[in-house]
Formats: C-alpha cells, structure tokens, sequence
C-alpha cells in the first residue's frame, strides 16, 4: 500500500529498535521496522556479553535512570517473551589492597541508586564463585545483575513487535530521508519507499549516519571493538555468578561471564578504531584476554575454546543518546554506547513517551499481544522425555553439541521474524554454535534453511552479513 | 554383568562392543539409521564387523543420538522417542572432527565460504556448489573426498598437508600454516606463514580439514577421568588400520576394566 502513511519508521533492528518498535506497536502505533542487514541483531546487540547491568553510570544520569527503570522488569519480560534470564549477580573482585579500596566507594554509589550491593571477604567471595584466584583478598557482590540471551531478547522484541502489525524490513538499509512538509516523511531504501509521521533512529553504529540523512543533528560515533572468547559448557556449568575485575576509567574490564545456553564467555576488551566492518580477531589480543581472567580465575587456560569472535559497539561523546533531535521535531534518537540490552525496556518505553510529547497520538490497545508462544528447549527442558509428545520432531537432534532438535529449528525458520541464514539460526537455537562449530549439522541445518526460504542450500547465508555458503548463491 | 552403552557404531564402535558383549550387555547406539560411521555401511569390513557383533549379542539403537549420562542412565533421542536407559559405563567411540577455527588460532574476521570440511562434503553431496577454487586446511580422507565431488572446474588448493603435493591438489603449500582469514562479508584469501615468511593465497571458499580432534558430544561423558566413561579414538586411513587401532583400544579397555 504505498500511499498508506505508518505512524513511525524505526531504523535499526538491533535490541533498541526493536523495543522501541515493540512499545510503538503495542501502543497501536503502526509501525515499521527497516535493518540494513539480512536479519535482526546484526551488529552491537550480538556483540556483547549478555549482562543485565544494574549499575554503569552514576545517580542522575540518564543512563542510571533507564537501567533502574529496565531492572525490575526482567523477570516479566523474559517470561512473556521466552527469553533465558538468569539474575545470578556479579561478584567484583579485589586482587589488591588499592583494588579491595575501590570496592566501598563503587558500593556506595551502588547503595545511592537503591541497589544493595554486599561486600564480602576473599574467603566469602570463594565460598560463593570456588572458581576465584587464592590472591581474591575481597569482592563486591551485586545480586540484582545477572545474564539473559541478548539475540532471543531481540527476537522476542522483534516476534512481539510483528505479532502487534508490526512490518520488519530486512536488508533495507536507509538511503534518503525527506521531509514532505505536510507532516509526513519519506524514508527510503534501494528496495522500498515509506512514509510515516515519526522517524526514530536506533540505527547503532549508523547512527550518525542517519541523523545525517534526516537533516538532524550532527555528530560522530565510532566502532569500540570488543573481542571474546567462547569457552565450552564444561566450564560454564561450574560458573556461579559474573566474575569481573575491579573496573577501570573507561570500560567495566574483561569479564568471565556465564551464558544462559550454558557455555562461559571471556571478554569484551575495547579498541576503539573507525571501520565498523573490522571484526577480525587477534591473537595477541585473544591472549591477553586469557592472561588477563585468569588473574580472577586460574582454572581459565585449561579450559576448552569453541570460539573466538569480535564486534563493535557503538562508542560516542555523548553515550546515552535518547532523546528528540534538535534539529528535526518527528526525530527521535535512541542510542547506546554500551548498555542497550539493560536498557532497551526503558528505552522503548522512554521513545513512546518522546513521540506523544512530539504529537504522536496513540493509548494502549485492547487487543494487544503481550506474550509470545515459549518454545521448550531439549537441552533445558525438565523433562524431556515429554517433549516428543508436544511435537515428534523434538525426537530428531540436529545439533548434537548443543542437543537442538528438528523442533526448535522450525520454530526458527517458520516464526513471523524467521531465520534465513546459519547465523540466523544460530542466534535463535544455538545449532551450529557449539564446540563443533557445526562440523557436523550445518549441511542439515542450510538445507532447513533453504527449504524454508525456498532457495538452494548454497544461497543460504552464512556470516553475520550477507555472505552465502555457496559463492555463486545456489 | 552390567549394562554397556557404546556410542558410535563405526569400525571402533563395532570392534569395542563385540568385544565387551561377552560379559556385558551391550547396546550400540549411533545417531545414524546404520552403521560404518565415517567408512560407510557398504564395506564389506564394517558388514562383518556388524554380523559379528549382533552374533555376539550385541543390541543396536540406530538412529538414536545419545545426549546425556548422568547417575548411570543414558538420555538419547530417536524415532523410539526421548528416554533414558540404563548404562553403567559408557564407552564413546565417536572419532574425530575438524579443528574449529578457534582450534586452528586463526585470526581475521569470521566470513561466509569457511566451512569445516566434513558441513562442505554433505553440501557437496547436496548439489551445491562452494567456490570454484577451495583453500583445504590440512589433508586426509575428507580432503580426498571434497575433491572428489568438487570435479574438475574447482581447484584445490591444498595448504599445510604434510604430503608434498596431494594428486588432488591444483596448487600445493605444504608445511604453510593458514594464520588468517581475508575478505569482508564471503572469504577471499587466507594468509599463511611459514618461517617468517607470509603469503596470501587467494580463493573463495576454504574447507577446514584437520579433522583430529576427538569428538564428544554426551555430557556427562566428556572428559577423560570421568568414573566409568571411557574414550576410543579411532584415526581415519583405510579400514584395516582403523580396524587394528580400534581393536588394540577396544583390548586396552578391556584390560584396563580389570583393574577397575
């Protein structure tokens, strides 16, 4: 319908465009999301450590404020849309004495927020995570943290936001932004033209970009690359809790962070540099990871990587960036350099409420969806033997690593925000992300792929971009 | 007399279960509807591998993929369904797979076109079509076999083989170690070093191939040390030598039980 004009374009289909279009739909705005990549989540929001963060920033900012406003609400979130969550807390631990002195203050201002962070002693820090270094002399438990799946948060946004009307628009990236003059916009994309009444920019790295387009303010952000390792679920499973350094002037540090999938991540450090398409990984850079965590645990060399991969995050001189630009009054900004996971529900909550400030008229619907149909796991279902009775094809295991069956697969490819690539599966289900690396069912898992997209096994894509497995696409 | 689940029903699987069904009950289970494991059920080695073990009172559980052992029962999923069953021991004679790239240390970023040779040859076996000049990341039968289905308007170039140049190879680099990937969205190249030395090779596709690493995939059984899981690693070469290695393993364990 290409004269129909939306309510309000969101740009980016990373963790804060989603919740923002999720907001926006289940306020009966009529929505469209447009990504310039092949599938949702496709730059910071895969890139991070899955942390839900209590505390980064200090009392007053706006930064404090979203993240207190998102923490209580994980519980209810993760539930309604199926999103692993666990609130395990992360221990901050002292090496030193000039370290074990930085933990009261960091507590204090934990304390200012209303957190109830809980200084413990070496001995006390071990009984709760035995895996610490002997040289942990004190630490800084903060039990409100904890980890979620960063890619199943986006795609539950995503699914929800779709479920609501909803269109999301994959491989669009913005091209032109024109103000009609008559209250509408015109945004478009080599592929499609759309025109709405609001547009807000979750574009994360093409942030500047796009503010740019649309005639907005201008400013610059720029790539922090952050490099990980992935360590198998054999150590994972020993993993209490987050372990992390105490932090430094610009970044939190290297963590040790356990998944909810089960496996353990080493990581993010931070380089920042100007190509937001680097993400290679460095040795050098990999070794120092591992140098530095097993300061806080020494058990970390021993143990088995699966993987090693690096992303960007967005890094800007002003990082919390939610808000109306200055410049255009149907401009809304929502970016974040670091927090967007812990964030995003309070982003898009805080989105809605600058749109109606800039005119945009819509309540609550009453025929709102506000839950998304849970798909069991047979890796973590409690019983699973009884799962072949909900559906026989749980019976079939795709990917033996981490035991992802033929259901959990058709729930990737056939749901409203569909997987069409083995990343996009990956993010979805976990096959082909465990310690094979999908030696064993990324053959299968392509040839699901292109039954459900109708495309020969060789043009499905493989990489984070729109790379194929094949290299003529079929 | 306890009960003995073998996992993997390839020349080592086979082997080891004939062997242990003696004194135990034993059943054989593989994710696959058949057995043979990586030589296939055709050879007439693993036909009389199975005849021997089924007259030896080996039970079979095809199909179905062990998942987890804990408390002595065994989880696995197949057209049976999901169930645990009993297993006392568990002797996983899984083989080996391809090193993943973090495995290798290769740096660059992670790109379309990489696969480990062994997603690369089903995909072959599917019809589709990878690149038509394919770096091979170490040598061996699953080398072999891509080229085998890639046919003549691929090249191989075949990269840190110890052979000095695989017949099946357009282009040879041995002793080169690829240390890094090329290419943005699908590889282009792989750079390799040798002696200080570095050189790009272009292509575009890569197949990694060093397919020795031991494959485990049932938690509960994944480390060696673990009371009452034990570890076969056949190497892949021809049936015989695999038959021999599998066969002195299997008297290896059998032996070492002894004791236990």
């Amino acid at each position: 319908v290409r004269d129909e004009v939306l309510d309000v374009v969101v740009v980016g289909g990373g963790v804060l465009g989603t919740a923002a279009a999720a907001r926006l739909a289940q306020a009966g705005a009529r929505v469209a999301l447009v990504e310039a990549e092949p599938d949702i989540a496709a730059g910071a929001s895969k890139g991070n450590a899955g942390i839900v963060t209590a505390y980064y920033a200090p009392k007053g900012t706006l930064e404090a404020q979203l993240l207190l406003d998102s923490l209580y609400r994980w519980d209810d979130i993760c539930e309604r849309l199926d999103v692993p969550f666990d609130r395990c807390g992360v221990l901050t631990v002292a090496l030193d004495d000039e370290q074990r002195e930085a933990l009261e203050p960091l507590a204090a201002e934990q304390r200012g927020v209303g957190l109830k962070p809980r200084i413990l002693t070496g001995a006390e820090a071990r009984e709760l995570e035995p895996l610490i270094s002997p040289d942990a002399c004190a630490a800084l438990f903060l039990p409100e943290e904890g980890i979620i799946d960063p890619f199943r948060l986006v795609w539950g946004y995503a699914e929800l936001a779709a479920a609501n009307g909803a269109e999301i628009l994959m491989s669009n990236s913005v091209i032109g932004v024109t103000d009609n003059g008559d209250g509408t916009i015109t945004v478009e994309t080599p592929r499609r033209t759309v025109r709405a009444r609001y547009l807000v920019n979750a574009a994360g790295l093409g942030s500047d970009a796009v503010s740019a387009l649309a005639g907005g303010e201008r400013f610059h952000d720029w790539p922090r690359k952050g490099q990980y390792w992935v360590l198998d679920r054999s150590f994972g499973a020993q993993l209490q809790t987050v372990v992390v350094p105490v932090p430094g002037k610009i970044t939190r540090g290297v963590q040790i962070v356990p998944t909810t999938n089960g496996s353990a991540l080493l990581g993010p450090d931070a380089a920042d540099h100007e190509d937001p398409l680097d993400v290679a990984v460095e040795p050098a850079a990999l070794a120092e990871l591992l140098a530095m965590t097993s300061q806080l645990i020494p058990s970390v060399p021993e143990q088995t990587p699966i993987k090693t991969y690096a992303a960007n995050r967005p890094a800007s001189d002003e990082p919390v960036r939610v808000r109306r630009d200055a410049r255009r009054p149907w401009l809304v900004h929502a970016f974040n350099r670091s927090t967007g996971v812990s964030c995003s529900p309070a982003t898009g909550e805080r989105v809605l409420e600058l749109l109606r400030e800039a005119g945009l008229e819509c309540g609550d619907r009453d025929d709102v969806v506000d839950r998304l149909e849970p798909v069991p796991r047979l890796l973590f279902a409690e019983d699973p033997t009884a799962l072949p009775a909900l559906d026989p094809r749980y019976q079939q295991v795709v990917c033996a690593c981490e035991q992802v069956t033929a259901a959990e697969l058709a729930a990737a490819v056939e749901s409203r925000v569909p997987a069409r690539s083995i990343e996009g599966v990956r993010m979805r289900t976990r096959a082909t992300g465990g310690r094979c690396q999908g030696a064993y069912c990324l053959a299968g898992v392509s040839l699901s792929c292109s039954l459900a997209a109708g495309v020969a096994p060789g043009a499905v894509g493989q990489g984070p971009r729109a790379g194929t497995i094949g290299a003529f696409g079929g | 007399v306890g009960e003995v689940a073998v996992i993997g029903a390839g020349v080592a699987g086979l082997v080891v279960a004939t062997e242990l069904a003696g004194g135990h009950r034993v059943t054989v289970f593989d994710r696959v509807p058949v057995t043979g494991g990586v030589l296939g059920y055709r050879q007439p080695l693993v036909r009389e591998l199975t005849a021997g073990a089924t007259r030896a009172g080996v039970r079979f559980a095809l199909g179905t993929g062990a998942l987890r052992w804990r408390e002595r029962q065994l989880l696995a999923a197949g057209p049976a369904g999901i169930a645990w069953s009993a297993a006392d021991q568990v002797v996983v004679c899984t083989g080996y797979r391809p090193r993943t790239l973090a495995e290798l240390g290769i740096a660059g970023p992670r790109l379309a076109g990489v696969l480990p040779v062994t997603a690369a040859v089903h995909l072959l076996e599917a019809g589709a079509v990878l690149g038509r000049r394919i770096a091979v990341l170490g040598g061996g039968w699953w080398a072999r076999r891509l080229a085998e289905l890639t046919g003549s308007h691929t090249a191989i170039v075949a990269i840190g083989d110890d052979e000095a140049a695989p017949t099946f190879a357009a282009e040879a680099w041995p002793s080169w170690q690829a240390v890094r990937l090329r290419g943005t969205d699908r590889v282009t190249g792989v750079f390799l070093e040798r002696e200080g030395a570095t050189e790009l090779v272009s292509c575009d596709a890569v197949a990694t191939a060093q397919v020795d690493m031991p494959y485990r995939n049932v938690d509960g059984a994944l480390a060696a040390g673990t009371d009452g899981a034990w570890f076969v690693h056949p190497l892949e070469q021809t049936a015989d030598q695999a038959a021999a290695e599998a066969g002195v393993a299997a008297t290896t364990i059998v032996t070492e039980w002894g004791g236990h």
